[in-house]
């Protein structure tokens, strides 16, 4: 395809419906609503990424965008906290795709030293962490405390199968019967795939499971887990259900 | 890790394959309605795919269509979207725009296809790091 065309017809969409869905965003999030904000943005600005890395001479904004979305995804997902001066930087960075598209239409490069300082911006509010969000001190731990285990889930995010597999040893390793407690204090998402496995040790272990966020909690109840798996909102509500067995 | 290949010509298909038989274990189907039923199947077994290379122009189902579908899979039951890379002689301006826009495709990838191109874009998707 010529580039001209694909950047006529790019252009044409960028203001005509992209343009409006990020503005809406943007008064979400000015508004104090994020997860609004960014179920705004992800889709324009996912295709922006994706079509700016396939135009010649655009790959410097497709990079920028990819940059912009990993931090506003850590935001949605709550690794970053909704300050003012964080949704402040998001804002201003999302508003800098549309001038670095234009400064590459009009003299082939962006500029350098504005991209930088909104880049080290965003990289300063997120604790200068690298755009995988995947930071992660330990897989799994676990402790025994009153003949309970407790099983301490590290991984931000469990998707995949190398990501399930430490606790799911951690579960197998546990003898029959016994009570379990599973801290998901750091977990941010866990798949339905991910909650099934652990359903499936629900007839020899008594599971519990403390510290569920938001995203975890949403498929935890609406898949019916909490039919085998007892959810605690604290481990002090664990330990004063335990008293009365 | 797990890959579907949607694919309806032959020989595309056993290229892809080969592909990328050294670093996934490889499913190959050949139009939009057997992508979708694959993709369900392998949710529902808990072994999802961790990538999708998905022609567009099929029988039936297209590949956008079929991309379409999955994504309304994934927002139903709350899953992590899966990359998928379209696979395509289509390079026509609104068909890859609506490739990111509305079935949210991870690459686009213009036939012919070569090992290059496909390892530059599974690098890309971190998929690979070599």
């Amino acid at each position: 395809m010529s580039d001209d065309a694909l950047f006529e017809e790019f252009h044409a969409e960028l203001y005509d419906k992209y343009y409006p869905q990020i503005m809406e965003g943007v008064e979400a999030m000015e508004g104090g609503d994020v997860k609004t904000g960014f179920e705004s943005f992800a889709r324009p600005l996912h295709t922006i990424k994706g079509v700016t890395g396939f135009m010649a001479g655009f790959e410097e904004a497709s990079k920028f965008t990819h940059k912009v979305e990993s931090y506003l995804k850590k935001l949605q997902a709550g690794e970053i906290e909704h300050s003012p001066e964080n949704v402040a930087a998001a804002i201003r960075a999302v508003n800098m795709i549309f001038q670095v598209i234009e400064q590459i239409r009009e003299s082939g490069e962006p500029d350098q030293t504005e991209t930088s300082e909104v880049l080290k911006l965003l990289e300063a509010q997120s604790g200068g962490e690298d755009d995988t969000g995947q930071g992660m001190d330990f897989e799994v731990k676990v402790e025994s405390q009153k003949g309970v285990n407790i099983i301490h889930v590290g991984a931000p995010r469990i998707h995949l199968e190398s990501q399930l597999a430490p606790m799911i040893k951690a579960l197998e390793d546990q003898k029959e019967g016994s009570w379990v407690l599973l801290d998901f204090t750091k977990v941010l998402t866990l798949s339905s795939a991910g909650w099934e496995a652990v359903e499936s040790f629900a007839d020899k272990l008594a599971i519990c499971a403390v510290g569920l966020g938001s995203a975890c909690k949403e498929v935890f109840y609406s898949w019916g887990f909490d039919r085998s798996i007892s959810a605690f909102a604290s481990e002090e509500d664990f330990w004063n259900s335990m008293k009365s067995h | 890790m797990k890959a579907l290949v949607v694919e309806d010509e032959f020989v595309s298909r056993k290229m892809l394959d080969s592909f990328l038989a050294p670093l996934f274990e490889v499913d190959v189907v050949v139009n939009g309605a057997e992508a979708i039923e694959a993709f369900s199947r392998a949710h529902n077994q808990g072994n999802s795919y961790d990538l999708i290379l998905m022609d567009i122009m099929m029988p039936g189902v297209n590949g956008l269509e079929a991309l379409e579908r999955i994504r309304e899979i994934e927002r139903e039951n709350s899953l992590e979207p899966v990359k998928v890379v379209m696979t395509t002689a289509l390079s026509d301006p609104k068909t890859l725009i609506k490739s990111f826009h509305d079935g949210e495709a991870s690459a686009y990838i213009v036939k012919p296809l070569d090992k290059i191109k496909l390892m530059t874009e599974l690098k890309k998707l971190k998929l690979i790091t070599k």
